[in-house]
């Protein structure tokens, strides 16, 4: 009887100790991945081209794509974009005039054949009704804001930065009203608030979490093609 | 019926009264009593009771209560047996419609091999209809090796069917469920959160427990609320006739038991503390964490028909620690309790010898309340609490008076309250209140058709106020014993959850559980079983079980991680799926060498947004080895071996540079971000693990001590918990945490 237990105790022995891979062997093909990205305020429009990786591979430093054609469309303009350095493409000539509420299309076509096309639409630009400039706000409290707008956004992000004390937060909200709680924290100093209207695609392009596929809105390519609008005031918190 | 009068709650539990006592009594003798251990004064479930040389006979029910009715006048030769006490046997004379009640206590005897008593276990096996149900030993809760504490989740772990997905959790999934599904039940109290240090221990303290049933699925309309599972946790009564005392000390915690006689009853305390909060203080290992646990049983015996219990458990884990804050960190100073409180007042009638009664008061909460003083250049305190009360009121009525029927019906209330709130100084920033009902009734025959086949119908009918509904699960199961060692079993029915937690399945980790009440937004969650299986009971004491089952879900939530705060309508994913399965189990529960040998081969789907995919808990095979073998008089080793495919878990077989626009400093930021693949689409390295023990019975300062030493993953296997890349080098670098390695414990159990 006893003969019989001790090849099952070897068995347990080396099965114990053995050590399986921890991971499977992929094959992944890289993808374009665009990031497309207007802010109507300063009328700044970064293209950046370049390809994704294999999760084992060396990631070069200068990695963008110069090689592609880059077309924006709008209701009435068609501005092409060249490359400049590094994967980023800037208008060739003419410059692309960025309207709130207003449509644009992008088309991408790579050298291997490849075509990438999305759209965007320009958030309106929100108007900070409170606080209002000139009237000081209560240091250690939560900051009321309020904003008015033409048309609402998918995401309002808003922000404060002091000038002296380098105190910053951020909050997000769907809403056109807010009660900043983070300002509890924030000590007298002079800030800047910011409130800034993302539009859908590139809202869902930051909520990327673990584990979790990212929301891409273009086709033939992974990334974003978004757009945001801002208005900031100083305050004083006093 | 938009909401439930406290008068017409009462109207119903009474009408379980009339209806239970208007039962008809047939005018013949019976003889009913409780069966109890003589030194302890114990209840002792499941003893035969039979007049020899007849075919009348019962079985005792969980709290050691029989009754056989409809005997005919005459002179029997009523006799009381159970494996490893001495039978009892006495003469006596039945007429004239008579009730005669015998309490008989049983006098605990070494067991002899080829007696003719059978285990408590065979005694239900050949009486009644069980599918899915496995009880375990308090021999076998407390020899198995486990991580300093016996635990109770770690030991049903090892059950054919029960996956758990980590070490470091507690967790049940079973048979594709998912944690919140199973029926967690302390002395009939629902327990919520039944875990200490976010899951590594379970709540239950070994040493106060008497009995424990789980049921893997099928389980009989007395039970509801949940897809799953139910593990209903008895605890002992506390010794009536002398003083005790007992208890241990591990690397972990200390803990002790009082029981003893009380004017009219006995009593039972246990508490339990963890102290390795005190023993690394001031050192660089210091973990401000402890938990303690206080249970406490009181019984009191007005007459033979009338006994009313006081039952409580209390514990709480709390984490207290602070932080010094600079200009770039901001400093805390968290103070974090949770925990849980169950109280229970219960009053036991035999209002007939075959009318038992039960009913229940009962309150279960779970409060978790954190509070933290956050300081930078300011100073700012949140507070995040969140606590779940459950007054339920329950009435059960077992009937006995009808020849080859045992009748049970009952009823249920339960009045729910879930608050969240979350104040940032004195800002509320989150107030969420529910106050949802819960009724339910059933009603359920176990009906002995001949010898050899037995049915359990039942129906139970549920109302939830939140939306309105009301849900109907009919139920049945049958056995039928080809022979007398063999039977076979199906079972089928529907199941009904009306809570769930705020729980993504892909987390790998959660500290608790947070409840929440399916509003009316959301359908009840539901499943249907369907279980095909049967036992058979081998020589030496082995009992072969195989099943298969098949399970379907549906509107089961899961929580949506990327959900906007602002909008309500997509907190949770609305998921359907299935389960489907085969487990063998080889059990031998009796004897000087004990154990299971158990293997489940399992193929869980979920469905969402028309994706189907292999949730985290779907492990292909797990194989399980337990043993505890008394090799010498007072020695006892104990081994378990547990193996399990790989998990499922969602690969990364590429990344991409993730740009983002920073608008505070208005720069444009990047980082390399995973690009994952198919959701679940591979699978972790095996598992394995080897854990013995060995435990010597001895005595100390004239005390009964046993000191035992345990090694926990024996081979020193890494077994993988989850792995991530690391894009911070270039080549990105797999990183691997793994589940507890080698570890020694050692500590020792006393008794006086």
């Amino acid at each position: 009887m006893r003969s019989n237990w001790i090849p099952i105790a070897l068995l347990a022995l080396i099965s114990g100790c053995t050590r399986s891979t921890d991971v499977t062997e992929f094959t992944y093909s890289p993808e374009v991945n665009v990031f497309a990205f207007f802010i109507l305020n300063n009328q700044q429009k970064i293209i950046h081209i370049e390809e994704s990786y294999r999760v084992t591979d060396y990631v070069p430093e200068n990695r963008g794509i110069s090689d592609a054609e880059v077309m924006v469309q709008s209701k009435n303009q068609q501005v092409r974009f060249i490359h400049r350095v590094n994967g980023y493409y800037e208008e060739e000539a003419a410059l692309l005039n960025l309207v709130e509420g207003e449509t644009y299309h992008l088309h991408i076509q790579m050298a291997d054949g490849r075509r990438v096309k999305g759209q965007c639409t320009i958030p309106h630009p929100p108007e900070i009704k409170t606080p209002q400039l000139h009237n000081p706000v209560h240091a250690y409290s939560a900051l009321e804001i309020e904003w008015a707008v033409q048309v609402p956004a998918r995401r309002y992000e808003i922000s404060v930065r002091g000038n002296i004390s380098g105190y910053s937060a951020q909050a997000g909200t769907d809403s056109l009203q807010m009660s900043f709680y983070p300002f509890l924290l924030a000590q007298p100093d002079i800030y800047v608030l910011k409130v800034t209207a993302l539009e859908q695609n590139y809202y869902d392009y930051t909520r990327v979490g673990e584990d979790h596929p990212p929301i891409f809105h273009l086709e033939g390519a992974m990334g974003v093609f978004g757009a945001i609008s801002y208005d900031e005031v100083i305050i004083s918190a006093q | 019926m938009s909401k439930l009068s406290p008068v017409g709650i009462l109207c119903l539990f009474l009408g379980v009264f009339a209806a239970g006592t208007g039962f008809p009594q047939k005018p013949n003798n019976s003889v009913s009593g409780f069966v109890r251990d003589s030194d302890s004064g114990e209840p002792l479930p499941y003893a035969n009771v039979y007049l020899q040389e007849t075919g009348y006979g019962a079985l005792a029910n969980v709290r050691g209560y029989y009754v056989i009715p409809g005997v005919p006048d005459g002179v029997y030769r009523l006799t009381i047996s159970l494996l490893g006490y001495a039978s009892w046997t006495e003469e006596i004379i039945l007429s004239a419609a008579q009730d005669l009640i015998r309490d008989v206590r049983l006098q605990s005897t070494p067991i002899e091999m080829g007696a003719v008593t059978k285990t408590a276990e065979r005694e239900r096996f050949e009486r009644e209809v069980q599918v899915s149900h496995i009880g375990l030993s308090l021999r076998q809760l407390r020899t198995l090796p486990s991580l300093a504490e016996a635990d109770v989740f770690r030991t049903v772990m090892l059950l054919p069917g029960v996956v758990g997905r980590s070490d470091f959790s507690s967790q049940l999934y079973v048979r594709g469920g998912t944690p919140d599904q199973n029926l967690v039940l302390l002395d009939c109290v629902t327990v919520y959160n039944p875990f200490h240090l976010g899951g590594v221990f379970s709540t239950f303290n070994v040493d106060a427990i008497k009995d424990l049933e789980f049921q893997s699925g099928g389980f009989p309309v007395e039970h509801g609320g949940r897809l799953s599972s139910v593990l209903s946790i008895i605890n002992r009564e506390g010794n009536s006739q002398a003083y005790h005392g007992s208890g241990g000390i591990s690397l972990l915690a200390a803990r002790a038991l009082f029981e003893g006689p009380i004017p009219g009853g006995s009593a039972l305390i246990a508490v339990r503390r963890t102290y390795f909060d005190q023993l690394f203080k001031g050192t660089d290992y210091e973990f401000p964490y402890y938990f303690y646990d206080f249970q406490g049983k009181v019984n009191f015996d007005f007459s033979h028909a009338h006994r009313v219990t006081l039952s409580g458990f209390y514990g709480d884990d709390v984490l207290d620690f602070s932080t010094e804050g600079d200009e770039e960190q901001v400093g805390v100073d968290l103070d974090w309790v949770w925990g849980n409180r169950t109280s229970s007042l219960a009053w036991r009638w035999i209002a007939r010898p075959d009318l038992f009664t039960e009913v229940h008061l009962t309150r279960s909460r779970f409060d978790n309340q954190l509070t933290s003083m956050l300081e930078t250049s300011g100073q700012a305190s949140v507070r995040l609490f969140n606590r779940i009360t459950d007054w339920s009121g329950k009435a059960d009525i077992n009937f006995f008076g009808v020849k080859n029927h045992a009748i049970k019906m009952g009823c249920v209330y339960s009045d729910l309250d879930f608050t969240y709130a979350f104040t940032l100084d004195q800002y509320p920033l989150f107030d969420y209140q529910s106050n949802p009902h819960l009724l339910a009734g059933y009603v359920q025959d176990q009906w002995s058709l001949s010898s050899s086949l037995r049915m359990n119908t039942g129906l139970r009918i549920e109302y939830y106020s939140a939306g309105q509904r009301w849900q109907y699960s009919p139920r049945l199961s049958m056995q039928y014993h080809v022979r007398p060692d063999l039977a076979l079993k199906i079972s089928a029915g529907k199941y009904f959850q009306y809570l769930a937690t705020v729980a993504s399945e892909d987390q790998n980790f959660s500290i608790m559980d947070l409840w929440l009440p399916i509003t009316s937004r959301y359908q009840p969650q539901g499943a249907d079983h369907v279980v095909l299986g049967f036992e058979w009971w081998l020589p030496y004491d082995l009992i072969l079980t195989g099943e298969g089952y098949y399970k379907s879900f549906d509107h089961l939530l899961d929580l949506n991680e990327q959900g906007s705060f602002a909008d309500t309508n997509d907190d949770f994913f609305v998921t359907r799926g299935h389960a489907r399965g085969i487990e063998w189990l080889l059990k031998k529960s009796a004897g000087k060498l004990q154990g299971w040998l158990g293997y489940s081969y399992s193929i869980t789907q979920r469905t969402r947004h028309e994706q189907t995919y292999y949730p985290k808990h779907d492990r292909r095979h797990a194989l399980y080895g337990v043993a505890n073998w008394e090799f010498s008089p007072g020695w006892v080793a104990g081994a378990v071996c547990s193996y399990g495919s790989g998990l499922p878990y969602t690969p990364v077989p590429g990344k991409y540079t993730h740009f983002e626009w920073d608008l505070d400093q208005n720069v444009l930021r990047s980082a390399l971000y995973d690009r994952i693949g198919a959701k679940n689409s591979a699978r972790y390295a095996n598992y394995f693990r080897t854990d013995v023990s060995v435990r010597r019975r001895g005595h100390l300062f004239g005390m009964e001590a046993t000191p035992y030493l345990q090694i926990i993953n024996l081979f020193n296997r890494d077994n993988v918990f989850f792995h991530f890349w690391d894009h911070d080098s270039n080549p990105s670098r797999l990183t691997t945490i793994h589940m507890f390695p080698f570890v020694p414990t050692l500590g020792v159990d006393f008794a006086f």
